[in-house]
């Protein structure tokens, strides 16, 4: 990436969205109780004491919010994390190499672009049983297969470049071209393509342990929104238990798109050559 | 002009020894309703030291030649040998022994480059690819000198390709491929994309290096005056068959192609139709005989080193 870049419109949007969840995420280390403690009435509404008032066990929504975007987030980062990384490395491999490898690939790529992936999902989180390291496991698993596709496109532009030729003239190995020409070159596309996993990472996560699949050891945003499902806030009109996360979950999500749509805009748009955003 | 010229202060005792040779090179690419032939069954030989020029329009099949001579594609038939070893038969050692003593200079400067990379980074790539510098100090000395030669300054050579031009590019280009001091450079068109005034400086730049280092230079180009001035030899290539080969002076002095006489007088633009002859050149050619439509003149040899591939001729 090439500094004394300027943001656009949307991505400033974006970039306040994420860094807003991220002091979230940073605020939710301080001391318990300190945003409000616990109370001893469940369900008790928004007040001085308890600024989103307590959930159905009695806890303080507000500080329960802000420890649920710490799982978000990381689970969030760490299913891009994978999922990028696989959907890299299987692009890269497809993209810069011809016959029956790049054929397996693609076929095994559209295999997985067909799998109906929320069912799957639904399915793979249950029989693995929910944990942190099994929803993370799950959304890599089941969200490179558009990444790998986009990152093969480019890393086939790019094997056949002109400038790829020259490097094959000097002597270097395909390895060697690989890593240190091709991979650079597609670093533009795996960052968007990483930001706008981890908008899905979220929404994913949000998703399973809304159904129940999510650690219940670490409570994310999803979790809360569980809870407040099958304790009956809805039915007590307990708003803030739900409404909050709720907010969360979205405005997170769209911040991270914000920043990759920008920047896949400005990879498609501001491109003289090959080069790209690199 | 042309063989003295370069052969300033040289040891020239292996000059008639052959670098790279062709024999019976074919290339057919395949397109959508059939195969185009882009060279056909060529055999021609650069030899250590020499520059020689291979001339014929766009579509007469050179760029590929060359391509298939720095070993960039294979042939279809036929083979190409670098000091009589075949390049279809070499070993990896071999091929890479190969890379690092022929390299090939190619026609488009500003996609020749990785543009993600420093231009200081991509000069240094071959001496780091073959091992050829032991220090950080020794590479940083022999890319500066190979740069300033064709006049790039060390804030150029911080820059990436899209932030110089053209012309700064293809000195990038031409230092990199003289930097591991290859024994033959195979140059594509390499100032056709340029403006007049930088064409004539990076070519004074690279005789110049071949001057001093004595490289073998195969020049491709559209361009006869540019030949005429700089080589020793020349090939006239037209619908990927060679019709004539000679000396630059005998040539120019007395070309005996008619193909070869209209491209002096700047006057050629084949025509797709003239492939019903058996001599490409037929449609256009003003000494054309009947037995030009029936078969294709062999390779006549007027005097040592001089062909020619013409029934009037004959």
């Amino acid at each position: 990436m090439r500094f004394g870049y300027s943001p656009s419109k949307v991505e400033l949007l974006g970039i306040a969205l994420v860094s807003a969840v991220v002091t979230m995420a940073l605020f939710s280390y301080l001391p318990d109780g300190l945003f409000g403690a616990p109370s001893k009435s469940p369900y008790s509404p928004p007040s001085l004491q308890n600024l989103l008032g307590t959930n159905d066990i009695g806890e303080d929504v507000f500080s329960v919010l802000l420890r649920g975007s710490r799982v978000s987030l990381t689970i969030g980062f760490l299913g891009a994390a994978v999922s990028t990384l696989i959907g890299t490395l299987i692009g890269i491999i497809a993209g810069s190499s011809r016959g029956i490898l790049d054929d397996l690939l693609g076929s095994l790529t559209d295999l997985f672009l067909v799998v109906p992936a929320l069912p799957l999902m639904i399915v793979l989180a249950a029989y693995l049983g929910p944990s942190f390291i099994n929803v993370v496991a799950v959304i890599g698993l089941l969200w490179w297969p558009t990444t790998a596709r986009l990152v093969r496109a480019r890393a086939r532009q790019v094997t056949e470049s002109l400038f790829v030729e020259g490097l094959i003239g000097i002597g270097a190995r395909k390895l060697y071209i690989i890593f240190r020409h091709i991979l650079p070159n597609v670093l533009g596309i795996v960052f968007a393509r990483f930001v706008l996993a981890v908008s899905s990472s979220i929404l994913l996560e949000a998703g399973l342990s809304f159904i129940g699949l999510g650690d219940p050891q670490n409570p994310s945003w999803g979790t809360m929104l569980h809870f407040a499902m099958t304790r009956g806030a809805l039915l007590y009109g307990a708003w803030w238990t739900f409404i909050p996360p709720g907010f969360c979950i979205s405005l997170t999500s769209l911040g991270f798109i914000l920043i990759g749509m920008g920047i896949e805009h400005r990879i498609s748009s501001g491109t003289k050559s090959v080069g790209g955003f690199a | 002009m042309s063989s003295d010229m370069f052969g300033l202060g040289l040891d020239r005792s292996n000059t008639h020894k052959t670098l790279l040779s062709c024999i019976a090179v074919t290339k057919r690419f395949k397109s959508g309703k059939g195969s185009v032939l882009a060279v056909d069954g060529i055999s021609f030989a650069v030899r250590n030291g020499e520059v020689i020029a291979l001339v014929g329009e766009s579509g007469s099949g050179k760029t590929t030649l060359a391509k298939i001579m720095a070993a960039l594609i294979p042939p279809t038939s036929g083979d190409v040998y670098f000091e009589s070893l075949p390049l279809s038969s070499m070993s990896r050692l071999d091929l890479m022994r190969f890379r690092k003593r022929v390299q090939f200079i190619p026609q488009f400067p500003d996609l020749a480059l990785d543009p993600t990379w420093y231009l200081y980074d991509s000069i240094a790539e071959p001496l780091r690819i073959h091992g050829m510098v032991n220090s950080r100090a020794q590479e940083l000395e022999i890319v500066r000198n190979n740069s300033s030669r064709f006049g790039l300054s060390i804030d150029q050579l911080r820059r990436k390709p899209r932030d110089l031009s053209g012309g700064e590019v293809q000195r990038a280009v031409i230092a990199r491929a003289l930097a591991i001091n290859p024994d033959l450079v195979i140059a594509d068109e390499p100032t056709s994309m340029l403006d007049p005034s930088t064409q004539a400086k990076i070519m004074r730049q690279l005789l110049d290096a071949h001057s001093e280092r004595g490289f073998a230079l195969l020049l491709v180009t559209h361009d006869l005056d540019l030949a005429k001035a700089v080589s020793e030899r020349i090939c006239v290539m037209l619908k990927g068959k060679i019709v004539e080969e000679g000396s630059t002076d005998e040539i120019f002095s007395n070309p005996m192609h008619p193909y070869t006489r209209s491209l002096m007088r700047g006057e050629i633009i084949m025509k797709e139709d003239d492939w019903q002859a058996a001599c490409p050149y037929y449609g256009q050619c003003s000494d054309r005989l009947d037995r030009c439509t029936s078969s294709y003149p062999p390779e006549l040899k007027i005097c040592k080193e001089r062909f020619v591939r013409c029934w009037r001729v004959a």
